[in-house]
């Protein structure tokens, strides 16, 4: 055990600030630093920014064109990142980037590696389904073999950026044989492929990222599944850790965070700003110091790599990262004050521009918290998760 | 003391359920920003014929001259409903404060509008948008030859938007302050209005010099303050009852949705995880309804000051609770409880309006110690 850091770490991570800082645009920065929503076009922007520099895909490894970075090198990068109003990395990068390179075929890592990194192909995670959602493995979407192709049949719902995507990673069933897991194919879909339609959903907070997917009669090469038919739910396990950080929410709940403190040294309420307010000191200082152990939680587990039984489960990292995102959100909502009784979601979501009524940070105040409202249900429900936890606990701990 | 409703509560009670069933029963959900819940002329028509907007008008003045437990009644049964009217603003605040303010033409006239439907008054008090401070008060009255005119900004109206009427309140030439109704249709007066987190317009008003009805303040020197405080009471007693129609409309939804919903191939409600998090809601409302009757017998004599530290326990717990309820029935509802066409939407972010409205947690936390 060596629990400080090196100076090269430190210098690392001097460098790495500065450098960040000097690379986010000014437009970007505005709209990330006033919480508004960004435009496809922003993510692009700044992925293809730092591309240029190797660091679009800090998690790959460098055989794949990733940076070679130790886990606290990527943390560090991490916290550069939202410090300088950058874009929240895309996770989708860390999804289907890191299956394609444990289970995909040559072809099919040539084909859709190179346009990840800079967000030229944009993906979208079609897993979720209307009667299966908690219980995945229930799925019905169908693939069914017609020569070189599958024609796929079903619905996937609340599918995040379905709207913008130009692919699909997607479960499918293959088979009824079997317990029900043994049935799924994960297969890459085309999103301009005839016979599929994307329907919006509106948000709690009016915005626009969630989709209904409908899927009829649509033609997929049978290339396009990963490793093989019936094998998909080894590719989802695989892919749940390798979104393990993603899910730890580190970075969203900094930038929530900053976004807080911000708020709270700018507002006064009662004769003193809230930074200095009773109510708000020590909520702040409480969610600061709980990120701190939860960052250090991070750190445990990537260094702990996978298969680690006495590390931190990606369940223990779910759990504290939806505490703290339910948690500094409820803080922004009282934060808001009187001014969160007014909200104006066309300049918050982007779809307008000009000014808030009181200010974008303020208008943000409550939308945010209505949006993050969705910590406890995407990536597997807290409920979910604690079960979970307490399988493993009781395997580690409940044996004499 | 009793809980149970006596014949006359009753019936009340049954006209207006059948009124907000006739009125909102078949309504589709939808998205606040796509269709402002707008109030609307007609249905307020339809509330004064029912005596609704003069419900705590005294009689004499056309009302009905009811107290606090029909407006725990008629609130509750309107936030079940999701009504969008503006009750508590102009049916509760405005007539409490016409009703305690110095007899004379404004106060009679006005409250017989307000009984019969012809008007509906924004109370302007705030303007500031970071705190509740009532006497943060930079409007002023000029005094020209006998005519008044007011100028000033008020910011958070609500429901202002669709207002005929304000009441604002601003400082005399002597520096203090009292209240005065202005029209919104007179020269001088400017309202942009601000799409509210519910839905609901609120409004900025900009008074440059408008003319002031009945040339007169509506209070004597000195008292124009704690009657604010006290209607604003009755209006937080309003939006509390409102809040437990709101609770139990989310309650019903979700026990709903627990009972229908598969996963793992049974209903979600026999999970036990979920049973847990729904009785916390439970309680949680229950609480809520409590703490709200007991504001409201605080607030039964009328007096003036009088029950402001329950009033300010109640909203502060219910503000507190309706968190619970509602980040609950969004859980247990999955990505569905996310979605803004679906029902709940509209009911979660309506009790944070009212969360908002008079006075947060915060504030009323704060009042609360201070008042007891
Ligand atoms: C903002 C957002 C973005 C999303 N993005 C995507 C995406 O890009 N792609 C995708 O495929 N999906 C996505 N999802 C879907 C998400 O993965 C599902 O919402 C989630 O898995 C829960 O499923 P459900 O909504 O069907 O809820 P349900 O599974 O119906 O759950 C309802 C309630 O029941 C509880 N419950 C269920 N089973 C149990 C049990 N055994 N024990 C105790 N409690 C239980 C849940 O915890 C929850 O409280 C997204 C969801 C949201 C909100």
């Amino acid at each position: 055990m060596e629990l400080g850091w090196s100076t090269s770490d430190l210098e690392f991570r001097e460098m790495i600030r500065a450098e960040i800082s000097a690379l986010v645009p000014a437009d970007i920065r505005t709209r990330v630093e006033n919480i508004q929503h960004l435009k496809k076009e922003d993510y692009q922007r700044w992925q293809t920014i730092l591309a240029e520099r190797n660091w679009a895909t800090p998690a790959w490894p460098p055989e794949y064109g990733g940076p070679g970075w130790s886990p606290l090198r990527r943390i560090f990068f991490e916290e550069a990142c939202f410090l300088a109003g950058a874009p929240r990395p895309i996770p989708h990068i860390n999804m289907i980037g890191p299956v394609l390179q444990a289970f995909g075929t040559e072809a099919q890592k040539e084909r859709f590696l190179p346009g990840i990194p800079s967000l030229t192909e944009w993906w979208c995670q079609g897993y979720s389904e209307p009667s299966s959602g908690s219980d995945l493995a229930s799925l019905r979407t169908a693939a069914v073999r017609d020569g070189d192709h599958y024609i796929v049949n079903g619905q996937k719902t609340w599918t995040s950026w379905a709207h913008w995507a130009d692919y699909m990673f997607c479960l499918v069933r293959t088979s009824d044989a079997g317990r029900p897991q043994e049935g799924i194919t994960f297969l890459l879909i085309d999103m301009s492929t005839p016979g599929v339609t994307v329907r919006p959903i509106y948000s709690l907070d009016g915005a626009h990222d969630l989709n209904d997917v409908f899927l009829q009669d649509v033609r997929v090469p049978v290339e396009n599944v990963v490793l093989r038919e019936n094998e998909g739910w080894t590719v989802a396990k695989y892919l749940l850790n390798a979104e393990r950080t993603e899910i730890a929410g580190l970075g969203q709940t900094k930038r929530l965070l900053q976004y807080a403190e911000r708020l709270a040294a700018g507002q006064r309420r009662d004769g003193v700003t809230l930074a200095d307010h009773p109510e708000f000191r020590s909520r702040l200082a409480r969610i600061r110091i709980d990120l701190k152990a939860h960052e250090w939680t991070v750190m445990r587990v990537m260094a702990a790599g996978h298969g680690d039984a006495s590390a931190p489960s990606a369940s223990v990292l779910k759990i504290c990262g939806t505490d703290l995102l339910e948690r500094t959100s409820d803080l922004l909502m009282d934060l808001g004050g009187p001014a969160a009784l007014a909200y104006d979601p066309a300049v918050h979501l982007g779809r307008a521009n000009g000014a808030a009524p009181y200010g974008h940070a303020l208008n943000g105040t409550a939308a945010t918290y209505l949006e993050f409202r969705k910590a406890g249900i995407i990536g597997g429900t807290t409920e979910i998760q604690k079960t979970l936890i307490y399988k493993d606990a009781a395997a580690r701990w409940g044996t004499s | 003391m009793r809980f149970d409703l006596d014949a006359d509560q009753r019936a009340l009670t049954a006209t207006i359920e059948k009124f907000a069933h006739d009125t909102y029963g078949a309504r589709s959900s939808r998205t606040p920003e796509d269709a402002p819940a707008d109030y609307s002329v007609s249905v307020w028509r339809r509330m004064s014929e029912l005596g609704l907007t003069g419900l705590c008008v005294p009689e004499e003045c056309g009302g009905l001259g009811f107290s606090v437990v029909e407006i725990l009644l008629v609130s509750e049964i309107l936030g079940r409903a999701l009504s969008p009217e503006p009750f508590a603003t102009a049916a509760i605040v405005a007539a409490k404060l016409l009703e305690a303010s110095a007899a004379g033409p404004t106060r009679d006239s006005m409250l017989l509008a307000i009984s019969n439907g012809e008007v509906r008054l924004a109370p302007a008090f705030y303007e500031s948008v970071a705190d509740y401070d009532l006497q943060s008060v930079d409007a002023r009255i000029s005094d020209e030859g006998g005519r008044l005119y007011i100028h000033g900004v008020k910011e958070l109206v609500v429901d202002g938007a669709g207002a005929t009427h304000f009441i604002v309140t601003a400082r005399s030439e002597a520096g203090e302050i009292n209240a005065y109704v202005v029209p919104v249709d007179v020269e001088g007066v400017k309202v942009s209005p601000r799409l509210g987190l519910d839905g609901r317009w609120l409004a900025s008003a900009e008074f440059n010099g408008a003319a002031v009805e009945g040339d007169a303040p509506l209070f004597e020197s000195g008292e124009a303050l704690a009657n604010v405080e006290h209607a604003l009471d009755f209006g937080n007693l309003s939006l509390c009852a409102e809040a437990l129609g709101l609770m139990d409309r989310m309650l019903h939804l979700t026990a709903m949705h627990l009972a229908v919903r598969e996963q793992f191939g049974k209903p979600i409600g026999t999970f036990q995880a979920l049973q847990h998090r729904f009785a916390d809601m439970v309680v949680a409302m229950e609480q809520s309804r409590s703490v709200t009757w007991m504001a409201a017998a605080a607030l039964e004599s009328g007096e003036l000051g009088a029950g402001a530290s329950d009033l300010s326990a109640a909203k502060s717990a219910v503000c507190r609770y309706g968190r619970t309820v509602l980040e609950g029935a969004i859980q247990l509802h999955g990505g569905m409880g996310m979605t803004a066409d679906f029902e709940l939407a509209g009911y979660v972010r309506r009790l944070l309006a009212i969360e908002k409205t008079w006075g947060d947690r915060v504030y009323h936390e704060l009042r609360f110690l201070e008042a007891s």
